[in-house]
């Protein structure tokens, strides 16, 4: 087979195999919207077994037919490398696993519409964007619209005026978010003249725009390219960036909005935003990031004399460290006060992405092995966060009796007498969030600070990765008490009155997935994390 | 209908002026003409932007929000970016703004509060909407063949041929051709290249996210006509 | 010599073992929860068949050698340059310990028949799953692996405090107290395992491999703080006991059994497989210190025990002035004192889980602990009276029953360290004063328990609740009559337990014996020139464990070091630490 030019050149720019599970996810978010409309009156459930098809095609695709090895598309838009697929997998199950929970949960909450599912299979498009969007511009589309098919969902139920409320929180600040991410890609392309990733490596680390940043000479009398000025644009350009990403992660001091618009949205939606939003936003965030610090440092390399871009990676780990700190801190000591469940987990949510920003900032310091094992670490902390966290809140969604009820800790007293599976998963989702071995949060948890400690033992920066471990590890501490209280509850006080839990197939299903994966992480972590692995190495450019 | 032609003579003006302002920094002078341009939209857009924001009637930010983007229009324009700034304004200035307004006056608002502050408005609206007629008459006058040559030469062919244009020839003489580059920059033909070669994935996309608005307005709206009673929604209808 | 036998054969007893009673507590899981027997009598058969099957590990016990044995070891986990083993085996210092574990779960789940009435299965499964956390944390080599079992430990303790527990207030505070403070010292743990592994264990956590790299001597210092803090909490040592009472006040019995009988064990065995081998300059900065704490807690633990109003109460306080006593026969660091701190581990965990074990009956029959509540009990019940009697007797260590071993080599052995050892060394001449205050504490633990004993036993019957109590059952009968068969077997001959830790208590003396070569002739002894010969001449591995070679090595490197001042890669902290390596001794400054 000899492709001629122009095949080449399709199957270079325009290889739709590239971005079939987007395809695929889309047509049946379509496709649930036609039926929505022509099989009225009847049950939700024919949706959510069509979007679940559609779903699970895509992960087939994903898994088995991905394009793989550093494949860019589309003028390089996206690439699908085994970065992206991993990314890819984690949005297409927590999808699967939130329709799966919100079968039975939909009518109680008096939502139960096909929009729904369409808006799942929406945020889910926008999740693989982000996730083999190698263009700042991709990214940003992933962005939004991951992000205002979320806006709706966290306002779907009808008549509750909190679910409202945070829509509408998640709106406004969200838009405000958005609008720094995208000023800060147009500084960067002020500065670079290209928004891709990509492109902003094989440049070799030279900072002109498209235009220039131009000054005037006074001693000549010309315009010149303005080597400082540009840099700082594109300083300020990452922050802004960074900002909007520290948003959608929930990362302090840009936290404020998570647990009102977690408590306030449909359960299954704080499910989904607590591990599919962050597991894209980390994605989007990984890929740019190291873009960035790679660029940098070519441009570091090319410089005679100082530059203020050479500060970039100090500067960013500087601010990564602190934000990490605050954010796990934070986190675990807001989540220790509180007495509703699901604003517990919000805050817990919080604090993982502290975890989890441990890791990036690990990861944007390092280079080679140990930075691949930074990023496979903190893939695989978002893989097991998945299965621990939406089992969670698949355990919450069991226990409502429409509206909020059933979400108080003390909701939960007894449950282990009268639903002992039930309890028994809860113990594990606890425990793994916890992270005790033997599960996947304990595992994950150890590589993260693995990553941080073996930071501190090769670089000079031993201070810093030492304390964020340290920090992390009595985060930890402060994490396992208020993790054990829905225990306490559970287990060691008894029932006032048995609460109606209904053991519904779809839901029950979805917890069971959940467990059977938390354990079977933890104790065999070794296929999952060597396939983090080989999408951290696959991040390298060139 | 305002068609995308009548906005040709004004944008033109303005591309020119962007050239002479690359030309002008060539040489001696330091503050050219498209310098004075942009500051003066500069300041416009950000004082209005100002105004979107303080002004008490939602009204009158919403008609500062016009003002902002016809000068954001301009400065596209400046920068030689022509499609970009007609679609500025016919999609923002014209469609978008036309909604803002339905929804303000569907809006249950207080109507002594938009009569007190009509007169004062009125003057501000009448003021800027001259500005723009003033733009727009200048540059119909400094409408001269060359500008309508390298509109054409910008969107329709790749090399004009020089013969026929004399003007471009002129010009192509007087100036590199980096300036030619420039003034092409943001045409059409130009445009629709990147945003279907380059660009055709994101633009698809951006289809998407057109789709979930699309789909949020319908679960938000539908939302809306569940929660009132009949009686209410005939209400309405009426009231618009 | 290898740790490691070079040509592992494929031996699947020790996975045998740590995962039957997991198979067991899998197998319980599908049995409906109003089949109560069943759910005893397949927790029995898995706890027995295990003891059955672990009683291979005794007789295949190959004598006279220090090295690991039943050895299995295989990659668990890869990622990147990090590996995980799954290693396990046993030698001399953890052979006995996981052959206590498997004796008496097997009784504990008999004393648990008739105690535990409600959530009979779920009492089951959290103790399989327990012995086999106990299992797994007492044989695995890999660091990593450790520290999975050691935490796993803590859930099923959790439940069986938190839900079997006496008063239901107070369980649910102790079931969280205790899993906090354990958590509280493992993650420092977990932080000192993963810096060890990075820096000396090759992206590895082999325990052989990290003990023979030769940790560095500043960091020994906060890794050994880290790992004794963690251990320390679990003994518990005396500053961080506070725990204990009320865990074992709230837990059921077998609960607090299992509790006094191994889980403490745990954090002693840590220090002696752990902390101290690893850390050997670690042990002599902190020695005076742990020391004196370990003294304190023989004492205090004592005193207080002697005021408690509640027998279980008391039997726990005992645990502390008790595990006093092992630790400070750990560190006196010769053959007498360690062989007689692991003795000791055994002979209290079958004394006092015997003690709770008394304790639980009466609770049974009473529904009260309250010493006030008792008196002539040895009328009423003759046969319950003289178990608990010989009971009383080992914990307080009458020669012929167990206690009286493991105290007697302890005390000799941290007297001789306190005048001519490791104890004098690290903490300066008049340290045997440790022995002479510890023996103190015998005296104590006599007054107490003979104390209660007779409080509880004789006299007349006050109160007339006691007057028609049963005696012991058939049941109840079989649950004492092994351990107090073992309390006579250790007592009148110890020789075959201690000649089974023998080899691997002088291989590790062996270890320290450069942190202490100034004084200490007794560790040095024998074989260690003949192995530091032959290191030094072969010099293929020049690790920790031949001290003497290294030595010789480092006193032949400073002339080099003091000649050549810029020899490349050696920065100043490492010239210096080399230095006082050369020196012979680390004079560290002394805490006191």
């Amino acid at each position: 087979m000899n492709p001629s030019g122009i095949q080449l050149f399709l199957k270079q720019n325009f290889d739709i195999q590239t971005v079939m599970p987007l395809i695929v996810v889309a047509a049946t978010a379509l496709l649930v919207l036609l039926l929505e409309a022509t099989i009225r009156g009847k049950s939700r459930t024919f949706l959510t077994a069509v979007s679940l098809v559609g779903l699970g095609v895509a992960l087939l695709l994903t898994l088995f037919n991905f394009p793989g090895a550093k494949q860019s598309s589309f003028y390089g838009m996206v690439r699908t490398d085994a970065f992206a697929q991993f990314f890819t997998v984690i949005a297409l199950a927590a999808g699967s696993l939130t329709l799966l929970l919100s079968a039975n949960y939909l009518p109680k909450i008096k939502s139960d519409t096909g929009e729904f599912h369409a808006l799942v299979l929406l945020a889910v498009c926008g999740m693989i964007l982000m996730a083999i969007g190698n263009d700042l511009i991709v990214l940003f589309l992933g962005i939004e619209t991951m992000s205002i098919a979320m806006y709706i969902l966290c306002g779907i139920r009808v008549d509750a005026e909190k679910s409202n409320e945070s829509s509408l929180k998640y709106l406004l600040l969200g838009a405000f978010a958005s609008a720094f991410l995208l000023f800060g890609i147009a500084l960067i392309y002020g500065a670079t003249g290209t928004t891709n990733i990509e492109a902003l490596i094989n440049s070799g680390g030279v900072l002109y725009g498209i235009s220039g940043i131009k000054e005037y000479q006074w001693d000549t009398g010309a315009y010149q390219f303005a080597e400082t000025a540009a840099q700082y644009f594109f300083i300020l350009g990452v922050a802004f960036v960074f900002l909007g990403f520290a948003f959608k992660i929930g990362a302090v001091p840009f936290h404020m909005w998570t647990p009102d618009v977690y408590q306030g949205a449909p359960t299954s939606v704080t499910g989904f935003m607590a591990v599919g939003v962050k597991a894209a936003a980390f994605a989007a965030l990984i890929r740019v990031f190291l873009g960035i610090v790679d660029f940098g440092d070519l441009y570091s390399s090319n410089a005679i004399a100082y530059q203020p871009l050479m500060d970039l990676k100090d500067v960013l780990l500087g601010v990564i460290w602190l934000v990490a700190v605050l954010t796990m801190t934070l986190g675990n000591l807001s989540a220790l006060i509180q007495t509703n469940l699901k604003r517990m987990l919000a805050f817990s949510s919080i604090a993982h992405a502290g975890y989890a920003l441990v890791g990036v900032s690990v990861a944007l310091r390092l280079s080679g092995d140990d930075r691949d094992a930074a990023v496979g670490a903190v893939m695989f902390y978002l893989l097991a966060y998945m299965f621990m966290n939406l089992g969670a809140f698949g355990v919450v969604i069991m226990m409502n009796r429409g509206n909020d009820e059933g979400e108080h800790l003390h909701d939960y007293n007894g449950l282990a007498s009268y639903r002992p599976l039930v309890a028994a998963a809860m113990a594990v989702f606890m425990f793994s969030l916890a992270g005790i071995p033997p599960t996947a949060g304990f595992v994950g948890k150890f590589y993260i600070f693995s990553a941080a400690v073996s930071a501190g033992t090769v670089e000079g920066y031993g201070l810093y990765f030492y304390s964020l471990a340290i920090i992390g590890v009595l985060n930890s501490i402060i994490s396992v008490y208020y993790y054990l209280y829905p225990l306490r509850n559970m287990y060691f006080v008894s029932a006032e009155r048995e609460h109606k839990v209904e053991l519904r197939p779809l839901m029950s299903a979805s917890i069971l997935i959940s467990t059977i994966f938390v354990l079977w992480i933890g104790v065999m972590p070794k296929g999952f994390l060597s396939r983090a692995l080989e999408g951290a190495k696959a991040l390298f450019f060139g | 209908m305002i068609s995308l032609e009548s906005y040709i003579p004004a944008l033109a003006f303005l591309a020119e002026a962007a050239a002479d302002a690359v030309k002008t920094g060539a040489s001696e002078m330091n503050f050219g003409a498209g310098d004075f341009f942009f500051y003066l939209f500069a300041v416009i857009a950000v004082f209005s932007a100002f105004m979107v924001v303080t002004a008490e009637s939602p009204i009158s930010s919403a008609l500062f929000l016009v003002v902002t983007f016809f000068a954001m229009a301009a400065i596209y324009a400046l920068l030689s970016a022509h499609f970009l700034a007609v679609i500025q304004v016919l999609v923002y200035a014209g469609a978008i703004m036309v909604l803002f307004l339905f929804v303000i006056m569907l809006l249950d608002l207080r109507k002594e509060e938009l009569i007190e502050k009509r007169h004062w408005l009125l003057g501000a609206v009448g003021f800027v909407v001259g500005i723009a007629l003033v733009v727009l008459m200048v540059a119909s006058f400094r409408l001269s063949q060359n500008v309508e040559v390298a509109v054409k030469s910008g969107t329709d062919q790749e090399a004009p041929d020089a013969a026929k244009f004399p003007a471009i020839q002129e010009s192509a003489d007087q100036i590199d051709g980096s300036r030619i580059e420039a003034a092409r920059f943001g045409t059409t033909r130009r445009v629709s290249k990147h945003l279907f070669r380059e660009y055709l994935f994101p633009f698809e996309v951006a289809s998407l996210l057109l789709l979930v608005g699309i789909i949020g307005v319908v679960v938000i709206s539908r939302r809306r006509r569940r929660r009132r009673p009949p009686g209410e929604v005939i209400d309405e209808e009426g009231a618009s | 010599m290898e740790l490691i036998p070079t040509n592992i054969a494929p031996s699947y007893w020790l996975s045998v073992i740590t995962f039957l009673p997991l198979v067991g507590a899998f197998v319980l899981l599908f049995l409906p929860r109003s089949e109560k027997n069943s759910a005893r009598w397949v927790a029995l058969l898995f706890a027995v068949v295990t003891f059955l099957v672990s009683l291979k590990l005794w007789f295949g016990f190959e004598l006279g050698t220090p090295q690991f044995q039943f050895v299995e070891q295989c990659d668990w986990i890869t990622f990147g340059k990090w590996k995980v083993q799954y290693f396990l085996g046993v030698d001399g210092i953890s052979l006995l310990i996981v052959l206590l574990t498997t004796f008496l779960t097997p009784i504990v789940v008999l004393s648990a028949w008739k105690a535990v009435q409600e959530k009979v299965k779920e009492y089951m499964i959290f103790m399989l799953l327990l012995e086999t956390a106990m299992l797994g944390a007492l044989v695995s080599l890999d660091l990593f692996l450790f520290y999975v079992f050691w935490e796993l430990m803590l859930i099923p303790m959790y439940f069986l405090i938190g839900i079997y527990g006496s008063n239901p207030e107070r369980r649910r505070y102790a079931a969280i107290k205790f899993f906090i403070f354990t958590m509280v010292g493992s993650v420092f743990m977990l932080i000192g395992i993963i810096y060890l592994g990075a820096k000396y264990g090759g992206y590895t956590f082999s325990y052989p491999a990290i003990l023979d790299a030769g940790i560095d001597v500043y960091p020994q210092m906060w890794l050994f703080l880290a790992f004794a803090v963690t251990f320390a909490i679990k003994v518990p040592m005396f500053p961080f006991h506070t725990w204990l009472p009320d865990a074992h006040t709230e837990a059921p019995t077998g609960g607090s059994v299992i509790l006094a009988g191994i889980l403490l064990k745990m954090g002693t065995y840590g220090f002696v497989r752990f902390a101290m081998p690893l850390f050997p300059d670690g042990v002599r900065f902190f020695m005076p210190a742990l020391a004196v704490l370990a003294v304190i807690g023989i004492i205090y633990g004592a005193l207080v025990a002697m005021v408690q109003p509640d027998v279980k109460r008391l039997v726990a306080f005992s645990s502390v002035s008790h595990l006093g006593y092992v630790m400070l026969g750990l560190f006196a660091l010769n053959a007498m004192g360690v062989q007689g701190g692991i003795f000791q581990m055994i002979s209290h965990g079958l004394s006092t889980g015997a003690l709770f074990l008394i304790v639980g009956m009466i609770y049974e029959r009473r529904h009260t602990r309250m010493i006030s509540e008792f008196g002539g009990l040895a009328k009423v019940m003759p046969v319950f009276a003289a178990c608990f009697l010989i009971v009383t007797l080992s914990s307080i260590g009458l020669p012929s029953t167990n206690g009286f071993v493991g105290e007697f080599l302890i005390l000799i052995g941290a007297f001789t360290s306190g005048t001519n050892g490791a104890l004098s060394s690290a903490c300066g001449p008049g340290a045997y004063w440790f022995a002479i205050i510890a023996a103190l504490g015998v005296i104590f633990g006599a007054v107490y328990m003979l104390w209660m004993f007779q409080r509880v036993m004789y006299g007349k019957v006050t109160n007339p609740k006691n007057e028609n109590l049963k005696d012991l059952s058939l049941r109840e009968f079989v649950v004492l009559a092994p351990i107090i068969l073992f309390i006579f077997i250790m007592g009148i001959f110890p020789t075959p337990f201690l000649r089974r830790m023998e080899a691997s208590v002088k291989y590790f003396n062996n270890h320290y014996a450069k942190q202490f070569t100034d004084v200490n002739a007794e560790t040095a002894s024998t074989d260690a020139p003949e192995k530091a010969k032959q290191a030094a001449v072969t010099s293929e591995k020049p690790g920790r464990a031949f001290a003497r070679a290294r030595e010789a090595v480092a006193v032949k490197k400073d002339a080099d070091i003091n000649n050549a001042p810029s020899r490349p890669g050696a920065g100043p902290a490492l010239k210096s630490g080399m230095k006082k390596r050369a020196a012979g001794v680390p004079r560290l400054p002394e805490l006191k």
